[in-house]
């Protein structure tokens, strides 16, 4: 059975800096009035705009083997196939920050102003992000409060079109997950529409687990390599609390 | 020729108003077209894009003297057909079919707007069909293709394979574009150049049509 999950918008409201970050932006940038009113401007569109919701379903590790094999197009070996067979809990999930959004975007573009543009699909994209992120954390939170996770356990998002996970996975998820009932739609392309959405899994491991390399063959044209960052900010979380 | 560095020094700051009105000036005063466009409005954004290469700015300076830009070449478009002054270069630009993305396309085609060319924007989810014709009729310099993709980059060969079909291949430059792209992918389908940026895409397309 999924689950629609009200995102609240001023959960997934990006702060100024995480709106210029997605620009390449440093957050010093923002002692520039111009900069600094433009991010503001974009929050305050993003806040009056954003319609974020999710989808959630609880998922085997038998099914999600399937799901996961998608059109047979994954890297020989990958993260997930690592994780997921010894997971304690599997969601796949879905999330967007809805259509009106990206259509305002369109809609300053067309008006010659691009730069508000920018700022507002920016704000838009980390947006999604912290989507993924709120309904992650929720989760996480309600299997830790109902004891179905332990302290040295936790939940962490994975997407296809990452890590080795072959971006026509998202046919199959759709089969199951069926994000149409929250509006989002799938292209033959395996483009999401609205264009501002997030399709994957919502794994429960130990957080040992998460601890991976990132020596595969797809990490090389990885710009960022955050699933070191992932494993080591769940590390520091936990010891902090 | 003052008055050209103020237009100029305008557009860097991103003041479209005063970039329109100057231009208006410019032109009440029978300067040439092409020069208040040369030495005016694209001298602005030369400068403009050095700067941001630099990191010296940053991405909304840049469209904020875009937007500065436009504004002067409104002014200046019906002069320059009515001239018939031709642009330094013809530009036909999108987002493959089946891809939705477009923001890196825009940024890229006011880039290259701002560098002097002429740039027709087909928008998102063109058919190779589409890209070749317009080229065609266009008699444009280069195509820009752009896909986000990896669902969305095979589309890519089908535009080159359709422009060596329909003979403008060699003649016609492709430029392609995008996250998950690579030279060695432009290599591969028979493109003539990977850009990582718009900064890269006017760099290299002003190469095509050989300006420094
Ligand atoms: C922000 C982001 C998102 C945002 C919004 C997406 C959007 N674009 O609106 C969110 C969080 C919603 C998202 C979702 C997804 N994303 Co995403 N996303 C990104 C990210 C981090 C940045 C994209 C971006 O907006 N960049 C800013 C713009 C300005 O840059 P740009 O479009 O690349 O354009 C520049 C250049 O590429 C170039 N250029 C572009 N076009 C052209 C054309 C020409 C002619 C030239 C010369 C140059 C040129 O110049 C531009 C200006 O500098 C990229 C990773 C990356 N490094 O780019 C992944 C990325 C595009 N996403 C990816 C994926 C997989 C997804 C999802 C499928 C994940 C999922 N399963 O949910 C979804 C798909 C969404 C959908 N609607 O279908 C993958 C795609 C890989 C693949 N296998 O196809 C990427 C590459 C990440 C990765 N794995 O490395 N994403």
């Amino acid at each position: 059975m999924a689950t629609t999950v009200d995102i609240e918008r001023n959960t997934v409201l990006p702060s100024a800096e995480q709106v210029l970050a997605g620009q390449a932006i440093p957050a010093d940038r923002l002692s520039d009035r111009r900069t600094a009113d433009l991010a503001e401007a974009a929050r305050a569109t993003f806040e009056r705009l954003a319609q974020p919701i999710g989808l959630l379903a609880d998922t085997t590790i038998e099914e999600f083997g399937i799901i996961y094999s998608g059109d047979g197009m994954n890297n020989a070996e990958t993260v997930l196939d690592e994780i997921y067979p010894i997971s304690r809990y599997l969601f796949l999930f879905a999330i967007t920050v809805g259509e009106p959004i990206c259509k305002e975007i369109s809609a300053l573009f067309e008006r010659n102003d691009f730069a508000a543009a920018a700022m507002l699909d920016a704000a838009a994209s980390a947006g999604a992000e912290l989507a993924v992120e709120a309904i992650t954390r929720r989760y996480e939170n309600e299997l830790l409060s109902d004891g179905r996770l332990n302290s040295s356990q936790a939940v962490l998002p994975f997407s296809p079109g990452y890590c080795g996970w072959h971006i026509s996975g998202q046919k199959k998820l759709f089969g199951r997950l069926k994000p149409e009932t929250i509006g989002i739609t799938l292209s033959g392309s395996c483009l999401m529409q609205p264009l501002k959405s997030v399709s994957g899994v919502l794994v429960a491991a130990a957080i040992s687990d998460f601890d991976v390399d990132d020596t595969y063959s797809f990490c090389a044209e990885c710009s960022n390599h955050s699933c070191q960052d992932r494993y080591h900010q769940l590390k520091e979380i936990r010891k902090t609390t | 020729m003052e008055l050209l560095q103020q237009i100029s020094d305008q557009l860097e700051k991103g003041d479209t108003v005063k970039v329109a009105e100057l231009t208006s000036q410019a032109i009440e005063q029978k300067l040439d077209t092409r020069i208040i466009l040369d030495n005016g409005l694209i001298a602005g954004m030369a400068v403009v894009g050095k700067k941001f290469k630099a990191h010296d700015i940053f991405l909304p300076d840049v469209l904020l003297a875009a937007r500065a830009m436009y504004a002067g070449l409104d002014l200046l478009k019906p002069l320059m057909i009515e001239e018939g002054i031709p642009t330094i270069g013809k530009v036909v630009i999108g987002t493959v079919q089946g891809d939705l993305h477009d923001i890196g396309k825009n940024l890229v085609g006011i880039m290259l707007k701002g560098a002097g060319f002429e740039v027709i924007d087909l928008g998102n989810d063109v058919t190779p069909e589409k890209f070749i014709d317009t080229a065609i009729t266009e008699q444009a310099d280069v195509i820009g293709l752009s896909a986000l993709l990896t669902t969305t980059m095979p589309t890519m060969k089908k535009v080159v394979e359709l422009a060596k079909e329909r003979g403008i291949h060699g003649k016609t430059r492709i430029i392609i574009g995008g996250a998950p792209l690579s030279s060695e992918y432009a290599g591969d389908i028979g493109a003539d150049a990977y850009c990582f940026d718009g900064i890269k895409a006017v760099e290299c397309v002003k190469g095509f049509v050989g300006i420094n």
